[in-house]
């Protein structure tokens, strides 16, 4: 180096306060941050860790679900990436400052170097691009689902303060030494050329002026993390790795015998998990951006509800309060309809549903403060075990006439009916229908008749944990008594329950659901139509057979067998699929607040200009005829 | 301050209800029972008033089979703090006599206030409250649809009737039932059915009573029949011409009141 001066001891004492002074604050902010998701309970999240590692490949590093919306996606590619890079340069930065011979382990070697400045660079440009297109996405697109933070600007002025800075020194340096096997970084030597006609010794003043201002902006910037919403660059790769990786569509286990607290009142109530959660958000709003109770102006947003617990966590430290009716309303808690979409589209696996059920247990099964029409849905399912209150000995009254073995426990498929379809008149032809066609097939099939009991989806959905593992153990009982293979189940919310929850309380079956068995009869041609229908239709995916359990294409593929029009999709539909607005146990409630939220997803209906919507859900099926009978449109 | 409240379990409003071979009571096997919907406004009455007031006690008691526990149990879950079982065993009670074992049980527990049902939904007697408070010649309302305290002696009782609202003042201890709109009754969180669970429920011996049942019958149920099905509606097809002449000569040649 002949015409930078080496770091004079005074300097590097200097340096070293400043580090060791921003480091100090730094880590005493995250500590104090981080230390009280200490204070939640145990979760179960150091298995499958192979998986976990895939995760922080495809999803951290690959920002898989980041992607999803592919403007935000690109932008945080590129900061994120940039910002990497930049972080190992700074280590680069920093050891040459105290060592004059410092090198970067692998990436310090001669032949690697030049190429890892040119790397660096290139990034250095993508962070900067990012910063513009964020800015730009904040202040000339304003989607609703990003406010605008005074924190966000902050972030994105900080971010191309460093790059800018950090190019600026590079080429001050640069100009200076002239040495290419120094660097070869392609921004320095580009930019050099602007200071050709300066003096050596003003460039050598600005040179020390703009590296120092660089470190302190780096500095600055490690401090403002953890006070931040960028405290998720730290939190996000750690929830993401510690993502829920059971069943989206299973509630977490409440054990009613050990327990003593049920569900969530104080944050200690909360595994470690959902406290590291709230520091994870990103505050990107795609849950609120997709929530059905949102969108139709209910007291509730996803993203709310953990800004605002994240708020209150701050505030309370540890010393807990009651969390319902101060970070969260009761009728926030009610307008969930759990249709799944907050987690669905997370880009970090945050879960607001699972949360918001927490407090719904809490509400139901200590305080006994809920909706009242809850009250006589859970009498009902109690006394006569479905919702409707209808007698229990009518459950099988529905396959008069039919002739099916009833309660054969040698059948080799158990259909299992559910509520809807056994008490609904509506949908009392669905599964006649499909009985008729297992008949015609001879499979050979059986139901429990009177000795089945609702599934329990709309006691858990809304809190009741103990009805619920009252029902489902009765169900599991009954059976354990039966030889079937597997069970049938035509409403989706039957079928999530048996297949993803019950093995929580020892029932482990093999679960189909009509779609899927239907699809499966068609394509082995053993089910075939003799006749097309001519209409276009329209396919509501049920939030329970979608989202949570991941069948799209089977509805799909049986409606083209079944109809020569067009099948046309709604604005929302697959995984950004609408609820109809009776999931969560809503359709035993009144939808007082907002907009109706199945008039909404009949007005999509009514948009696509089809002659038909097909619907593989009970409620779903009530739910729209009901939105659409509303709208003066006649069902099919 | 004592309250007592009588509840009964009673077939469940849903239930299929077959009639046994002896003709005297119906086939039980299949039926699922459920607290008597009025004792539970009485129930939810007898709470509220515990909330309200800082000396209240609560008892819940009722009279019948093994089974009926679980009503027992039910009301302790919702908070009431003391259960009583008066076991029905191999009597045959009319109203009378089942009113007079829940008097005598009733002293023998002390009480303030007695609250019940207005009727029972099975036989729809609608007498029990009215016999208790006779043979404690205490006090009776009935058909209660709002409970205020002037004082530790003294309440007011709201009662709706065609057009009126009648209110009386009474003396302590008196017999109330209570009728729909009176509140509305709470659900048992999980909390109380855990604390139900250990709590215990206590008997009390028809004979300890010194009471011999067969001695205080006074009626005596002989037969029980299912009502003459209704027959089939009918519906009159045709233009409005053709349905309306169908339906003079279906009123004169058939129903034969014109
Ligand atoms: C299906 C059936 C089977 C019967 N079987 C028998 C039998 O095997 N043996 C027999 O002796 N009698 C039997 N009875 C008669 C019955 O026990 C009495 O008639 C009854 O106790 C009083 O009549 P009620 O239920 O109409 O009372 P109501 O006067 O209509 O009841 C009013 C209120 O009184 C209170 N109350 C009534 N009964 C009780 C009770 N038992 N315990 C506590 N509080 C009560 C409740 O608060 C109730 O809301 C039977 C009745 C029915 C419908
Ligand atoms: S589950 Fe659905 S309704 Fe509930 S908060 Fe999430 S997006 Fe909103
Ligand atoms: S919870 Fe997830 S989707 Fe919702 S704002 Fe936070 S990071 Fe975004």
């Amino acid at each position: 180096m002949d015409n930078i001066p080496p770091f004079s001891l005074l300097n590097k004492i200097i340096l070293l306060s400043l580090i060791l002074i921003s480091l100090s604050i730094f880590s005493y902010i995250l500590y104090d941050r981080l230390r009280l998701i200490f204070l939640g309970k145990k979760a179960k999240r150091f298995n499958k860790i192979p998986l976990r590692i895939k995760t922080l490949f495809l999803y951290v590093l690959g920002h898989k679900k980041v992607f999803a919306y592919a403007y935000s996606g690109i932008l945080h590619f590129f900061i994120f990436w940039g910002f990497i890079i930049l972080a190992v340069s700074y280590i680069d930065l920093l050891g040459k400052a105290f060592f004059l011979n410092f090198k970067l382990p692998i990436l310090g070697n001669n032949l690697i170097y030049p190429y890892f400045l040119d790397l660096r660079d290139f990034f250095g440009i993508l962070a900067i691009i990012g910063v513009i297109l964020a800015l730009m996405r904040r202040f000339i697109f304003k989607p609703e689902r990003l406010e605008n933070s005074k924190e966000a600007l902050i972030i994105l002025i900080l971010i191309f303060l460093v790059v800018s800075m950090g190019f600026l020194s590079e080429s001050l340096r640069y100009s200076l030494e002239k040495n290419p096997a120094n660097s070869l970084s392609f921004i320095a030597k580009n930019l050099a050329l602007l200071f050709n006609n300066f003096p050596k010794e003003k460039i050598l003043l600005y040179y020390e002026l703009s590296w120092w201002a660089h470190l302190i902006i780096i500095l600055g910037f490690l401090i403002y993390i953890p006070l931040s919403k960028h405290l998720h660059l730290i939190t996000c790769p750690i929830a993401e790795f510690f993502r829920n990786l059971d069943s989206p569509g299973a509630l977490p286990y409440l054990d009613l015998e050990k327990e003593e607290r049920f569900g969530a009142e104080l944050f200690s109530d909360f595994s470690w998990k959902d406290l590291l959660d709230l520091y994870a958000c990103t505050e990107c709003g795609r849950c609120q951006e997709n929530c059905p109770a949102y969108l139709t102006k209910k007291p509730l947003s996803p993203k709310k509800v953990i800004l605002n617990l994240k708020k209150e966590l701050l505030a309370q430290k540890e010393i807990f309060k009651p969390l319902i009716g101060k970070a969260v309303a009761e009728d926030e808690i009610w307008s969930c309809t759990t249709c799944g979409n907050c987690q669905e589209h997370c880009p970090v696996f945050i879960e607001p549903l699972n949360k918001i059920a927490e407090f719904k247990r809490h509400l139901v099964l200590t305080q006994s403060k809920f909706p009242k029409e809850l009250t006589l849905c859970y009498r009902n399912l109690e006394v006569n075990l479905n919702p409707w209150g209808i007698g229990y000995m009518e459950r099988e009254k529905f396959v008069h006439n039919l002739e099916i073995n009833i309660k054969n426990k040698e059948a080799s498929l158990l259909y299992f009916a559910g509520c809807a379809a056994s008490f609904d008149e509506r949908n009392k032809k669905v599964s006649r229908s499909l009985i008729k066609i297992l008949k015609s097939l001879e499979v050979d099939f059986t139901l429990l008749g009177t000795d089945e009991a609702c599934c329990g989806d709309p006691a858990r959905r809304t809190g009741n944990e103990y009805l619920y593992q009252n029902l489902a153990q009765k169900n599991i009982q009954t059976f354990k008594n039966y030889k079937f293979k597997k069970i049938l189940t035509s409403c989706p919310h039957c079928f999530n329950t048996l297949k993803n929850e019950y093995s929580q309380m020892g029932g482990n079956f093999e679960v189909i659901h009509h779609s899927v068995f239907l699809a499966d009869l068609i394509k082995e041609k053993k089910l075939k139509l003799f006749k097309k229908i001519p209409q276009t239709i329209t396919y509501h995916d049920s939030c329970y057979l979608g989202r949570f359990n991941n069948i799209y294409d089977h509805p799909r593929q049986i409606i083209q067998n079944l109809s020569s029009g067009k099948l046309v999709e709604m604005t929302h539909h697959h995984n950004k699929s609408f609820c109809c607005g009776a999931g969560g146990g809503k359709m035993w409630m009144e939808e007082l607040q907002g907009e109706k939220i199945y008039i909404k997803r009949a007005d999509e209906v009514v948009k696509t200009k089809s002659q038909i919507v097909a619907s593989a859900c009970p409620y779903c099926l009530t739910m729209m005829e009901d939105g659409l009978k509303e709208k003066n449109i006649d069902e099919r | 301050m004592k309250i007592v409240v009588c509840i009964k379990q009673v077939p469940d409003t849903e239930a299929y209800i077959k009639i046994n071979s002896q003709k005297t009571s119906i086939e039980e096997s299949g039926i699922k029972y459920i607290i008597n919907p009025y004792d539970e406004f009485a129930l939810e009455e007898a709470l509220r008033i515990k909330e309200k007031l800082n000396n209240a006690e609560t008892a819940v008691i009722t009279l019948g089979a093994p089974r009926t526990q679980e009503a027992l149990r039910s009301a302790l879950a919702l908070g009431i703090e003391k259960a009583v079982l008066i076991p029905q065993e191999d009597f045959i009670l009319d109203n009378f006599s089942s009113a007079f074992i829940l008097a005598k049980t009733v002293e023998r527990l002390g009480y303030d206030l007695i609250l019940c049902g207005k009727q029972a939904i099975d036989d729809d007697m609608a007498q029990t409250g009215g016999i208790i408070a006779s043979l404690l010649n205490i006090p009776f309302v009935s058909l209660a649809t709002k409970i205020e305290f002037i004082d530790n002696s003294q309440i007011k009782v709201h009662r709706e009737i065609e057009g009126f609202t009648e209110v009386f003042k009474i003396k302590l201890p008196a017999v109330i039932s209570a009728q729909k709109g009176l509140n509305e009754p709470r659900y048992a969180s999980l909390m109380g059915i855990m604390q139900a669970k250990k709590k215990i429920i206590s008997e009390i011996k028809i004979q300890d009573l010194g009471i011999n049942p067969e001695n205080l019958i006074k009626t005596k149920l002989t037969r029980l029949e299912y009502p003459s099905p209704r027959s089939q509606g009918k519906i009159l097809d045709g233009d409005l011409k053709e349905a309306a002449q169908k339906l003079v000569k279906f009123l004169r040649e058939e129903a034969k009141i014109i």
